[in-house]
């Protein structure tokens, strides 16, 4: 196609002088929007993270088998509550874990489902399930484990187990019982691996004391304490973040972040996470105790969630060696 | 049909679903003006409203970006999600629709008065709707055409300089301004059912 008319002018160029530039678009609105797309992008892309996973944990039995389960543990519960009291409220669930009240069939849990002194949990290897303790403990069962829940003690037969009193003095004490030995504390985070010949105890926070016979030992914070079948104590420095913890923050119950502040949520995080949390500034800290959060973070990793919040606050962070330092407020970018 | 547009916006999708922060960008640059002028031409030039409904669309589509196919040119796809916040925001405010395309009488008249320029009485007007249709067009086409075509007829940048732009060779360049003058032409004749013959022919 000829671009020339006879003149040798592009004859194109006589109505684009007409119509003259596009609208251009204001930089500093464009910018407000771009990172609210960005924002929703971002959320986009959690939640197809969080669907990934969620999809490695896939039901057992398809549709029909999951609502007659449900049905089961419903009826499990209701049998039950008239004979014993209620020590745990099932709060997360991975897989398909079973309980069952003794002497009953095993079912599957579900979140919200009552349990009662004596029943028995079991989680397969992918499995694993949170409870809210009416202690106030967390405690949370990792995959291929058993455990009895009695009124004041977690009797652990197999697997491992993690208990959070959300503090010093904030919960009801309670022992985990082992063929091993016993595991006692007070204020504090850890997890209970019954292995095939020896107690694994590690300790995130606070301290626990260790029983077998006569023999006692305390581990702390940042603790392995391993105690064998012949009594014998071995003893490590373990960090109190990263892949031993995973399987424990991957249970963690996750709140609404509606009437979370950011301070609120952050506290939340470390303390799932086992991090540190610092703020450049006091005035940082202060801040944060009045940003208001909505939304949610429902199946999503902590550094997932705090990638999500982060972003929607404006705020900068960075985290290394399980500290997660808020900086400051994130710079406008040029 | 995939197209090289259709498939390079599908490539430019998986970047983004595939947590690419530099297709993110690209992605907003490309799309939120020609998404925004876009609103502004139908929501009777309030760019305030214009600006609500761009980010909705946006924010929508980016909810759904796992659903885009391929099988629509990317501004296509976000097209339906701004029209629909448009017909959403004119409802709301109690306005009544602009109708584009059934503006062909006034696009001839417009055709008419550029022939024969004293004749027309409305012609600053037409000229104004004219100037519109053609940035509708130049929004419609693939970016880099839009953007070849300003830098050419605006800018007055040489064939040479382009290329420089566009990190192509000249004749890349030129070959490249060749198909985005043609698919100007055919999207100007689909949008107003008219040919650029008449202005063309001055």
């Amino acid at each position: 196609m000829s671009t020339e008319n006879t003149n040798g002018k592009d004859p194109l160029e006589k109505i684009f002088q007409l119509a003259g530039r596009r609208e251009p678009v204001d930089p500093a609105r464009a910018e407000a929007i771009e990172k609210k797309t960005h924002e929703r992008w971002q959320q986009m892309l959690a939640r197809r993270r969080a669907e990934q996973r969620r999809r490695r944990f896939a039901w057992a039995g398809g549709g029909l088998a999951f609502a007659a389960s449900i049905a089961v543990a419903v009826i499990f519960m209701s049998r039950v509550a008239i004979e014993t009291p209620m020590v745990a409220t099932v709060v997360n669930v991975l897989g398909t874990p079973e309980g069952g009240a003794r002497g009953h069939a095993m079912a599957a849990l579900v979140a919200g489902a009552e349990l009662h002194a004596g029943s028995v949990l079991e989680t397969a290897a992918d499995d694993g399930v949170a409870l809210q303790l009416a202690g106030g403990h967390s405690l949370r069962l990792a995959a291929a484990s058993r455990v009895r829940i009695e009124t004041d003690a977690v009797m652990l037969d197999a697997g491992a187990v993690y208990l959070d009193s959300g503090g010093e003095g904030r919960a009801t004490p309670i022992e985990v019982r082992s063929r091993l030995g016993s595991v006692r504390e007070l204020g504090t985070q850890y997890i209970v691996h019954l292995g095939g010949n020896s107690l694994d105890v590690s300790v995130r926070e606070g301290a626990v004391h260790v029983a077998q016979g006569n023999i006692t030992a305390t581990a702390r914070a940042g603790e392995l304490l391993q105690l064998d079948k012949t009594g014998q104590i071995l003893r490590q420095p373990i960090a109190e973040y990263g892949e031993r913890w995973a399987w424990v923050a991957e249970l963690a119950p996750v709140p609404s972040l509606e009437g979370l502040t950011l301070a609120e949520f952050l506290r939340w995080l470390v303390r799932e996470q086992g991090w540190q949390l610092e703020f450049a500034t006091p005035e940082l800290a202060r801040q944060a105790a009045k940003v208001d959060l909505h939304g949610s973070i429902e199946g999503l990793s902590g550094e997932e969630a705090l990638e999500l919040v982060m972003a929607s606050t404006g705020w900068r962070y960075r985290l290394e060696d399980g500290t997660l330092t808020i900086d400051s407020r994130e710079e406008r970018r040029p | 049909m995939e197209t090289f547009e259709t498939h390079s916006d599908k490539r430019l999708v998986e970047r983004m679903l595939a947590g690419d922060n530099a297709a993110f960008r690209s992605f907003f640059a490309t799309y939120f003006p020609r998404l925004l002028r876009f609103a502004l031409y139908r929501l009777h030039g309030d760019d305030t409203l214009a600006e609500d409904v761009a980010q909705s669309a946006l924010g929508k589509a980016m909810d759904k970006l796992d659903t885009y196919r391929g099988e629509a040119a990317l501004y296509s796809w976000l097209c339906t999600f701004c029209r629909h916040e448009i017909g959403a925001a004119l409802k709301r405010t109690h306005r009544e629709p602009v109708d584009l395309i059934d503006d062909l009488p006034m696009i001839r008249a417009t055709l008419e008065s550029l022939v024969d320029p004293g004749a027309a009485p409305d012609r600053d007007a037409g000229r104004s709707e004219l100037a519109r249709l053609i940035q509708v067009t130049m929004d419609s086409l693939p970016p880099v055409y839009a953007d070849a075509l300003e830098w050419k007829y605006i800018d007055g940048l040489s064939v040479a300089e382009i290329g420089n732009r566009l990190g192509r060779g000249h004749k890349a360049a030129e070959s490249l301004l060749n198909r985005a003058r043609e698919s100007f032409r055919d999207g100007f004749s689909t949008l107003t059912g008219a040919g650029l013959d008449l202005i063309l022919d001055q």
